[in-house]
């Protein structure tokens, strides 16, 4: 349940931002995260942005979901 | 990757303690990350992994689900629930059999899906099932406070989110259980932060670890846990540094405090376990699904030969339960650590029990 994916914030509204995960863009909301940039990498669970993570450490762990998703055909 | 990992698995068999010793995995994410990956059958015998009770669906009493299912049987009610939840049983039903049954009973991704509801449809109660622990509540605590202000007076939450800091001190005390050292969660702490812990290291002597989800972070959180054993000098370390720092998000953990205040929660197999839940403040009490939709509800008792109560502490593994992969599968699960996926019983069902 306390799963969470790494992505890019390639927007920002008041509310919410527009990120951006292996390709796939989605709307969330940043109310947690008031000192939110544009380019940052964050966590996501359940539609909210939860924290705000290191961009090279984001994208190793991209990596990692993009082996998990194909082994396991979730893509 | 591989080569980092034999590595590590390398130099956690060269600093092995000399006797074995029992770390607790909190997180059911971190117990499906652990079977998935098979590090168990990687370890030396010293270290033994034992599962705790950090699946929210498992640690649900049954008396928390028959109580829902009395709200959406006595009253005409949307419920919004995360997929987790619909499976599991309480002593009457299960929310799928009551969907199944007609009841308006949708799965959410997130929190925010029942709100929206609750705004284009004035004419229509919308209860929120509140589970989780800090990954999830503040989540919930947003959409609380969201209701409230812009007066959205059809929202309702079904509240049952516990708290895990309090719990793991409940665990030492237990007597029947013995932890030498604690795999902490990793979403968790990325809200709360690792100074909730410290009291662990401190008072009780017991080393912690936060860690990451992939093999290579667990691998290296072992060896952190075993280090400190050895030298005997407990701490909370941070493996998970990309994303947990001490103070964790303070605007996550204020919302919460905003929203919520302490209060005795109770826990499936485990019993009542004094502040471990969170129940509204005053301000709040409007949008208590408890209080607006009143119903009788019975205590249950747990079926027959059910273990899950003790697997939840990490007393037995799920192999050492009669029931396990014979009577209780996951297409007939008995107990909750069966029915989610994140259960510890779900976990070893799936990856470890041919190896």
């Amino acid at each position: 349940m306390c799963l969470a994916i790494p992505a890019r914030v390639i927007n920002i509204n008041k509310h919410t931002a527009t990120i951006e995960s292996l390709g796939v863009e989605k709307e969330v909301d940043i109310t947690l995260l008031p000192d939110l940039k544009k380019d940052d990498y964050v966590i996501v669970h359940a539609g909210f942005a939860i924290q705000i993570i290191d961009k090279e450490e984001a994208l190793a762990t991209q990596g990692y979901w993009k082996e998990w998703s194909d082994e396991e055909g979730n893509q | 990757m591989k080569k980092e990992i034999n590595d590590l698995r390398k130099s956690l068999i060269e600093h092995k303690p000399s006797e074995q010793i029992n770390i607790m995995e909190v997180c059911g994410t971190h117990t499906m990350a652990i079977s998935r990956n098979g590090l168990r059958q990687t370890l030396p015998e010293e270290i033994n992994l034992i599962s705790g009770p950090g699946c929210p669906v498992c640690v649900t009493s049954s008396k928390d689900i028959n109580w829902i299912i009395g709200i959406i049987r006595d009253y005409p009610v949307t419920l919004f629930t995360f997929g987790d939840m619909i499976r599991v049983p309480g002593s009457i039903s299960s929310l799928q059999l009551e969907k199944a049954s007609g009841k308006d009973i949708r799965i959410c991704y997130s929190p925010l899906d029942a709100l929206d509801f609750a705004k284009n449809n004035p004419e229509r109660d919308v209860v929120f099932l509140g589970i989780g622990f800090e990954t999830t509540i503040p989540l919930s605590s947003v959409i609380v406070k969201r209701a409230y202000e812009e007066n959205i007076d059809n929202f309702y939450i079904f509240n049952i989110h516990k708290l895990v800091p309090p719990a793991l001190e409940l665990l030492l005390l237990d007597e029947e259980i013995k932890i030498d050292g604690f795999l902490c969660p990793g979403h968790v702490s990325a809200i709360i932060g690792s100074l909730p812990y410290d009291f662990i290291a401190d008072k009780y002597g017991i080393p912690c670890v936060i860690s990451g989800f992939e093999p290579l972070d667990i691998m290296e959180s072992l060896n952190m846990l075993t280090e400190q054993y050895n030298s005997k000098k407990p701490e909370v370390q941070i493996q998970y540094k990309r994303v947990v720092t001490s103070s964790g998000n303070p605007t996550a953990v204020s919302i919460i405090d905003e929203i919520f205040e302490p209060c005795d929660s109770y826990w499936r197999g485990i019993g009542l376990l004094p502040k471990t839940g969170l129940k509204l403040r005053e301000e709040y009490m409007s949008l208590d699904a408890m209080e607006k939709f009143p119903v009788k509800v019975t205590d249950s008792k747990e079926p027959p030969g059910c273990q899950c109560g003790n697997v939840l502490k990490g007393i037995i593994k799920p192999f050492d339960c009669k029931l396990f992969s014979g009577v209780c599968k996951p297409e007939n699960p008995i107990g909750p650590c069966m029915v989610s996926s994140e259960g510890s019983c779900a976990a070893y069902y799936k990856y470890e029990r041919s190896r």
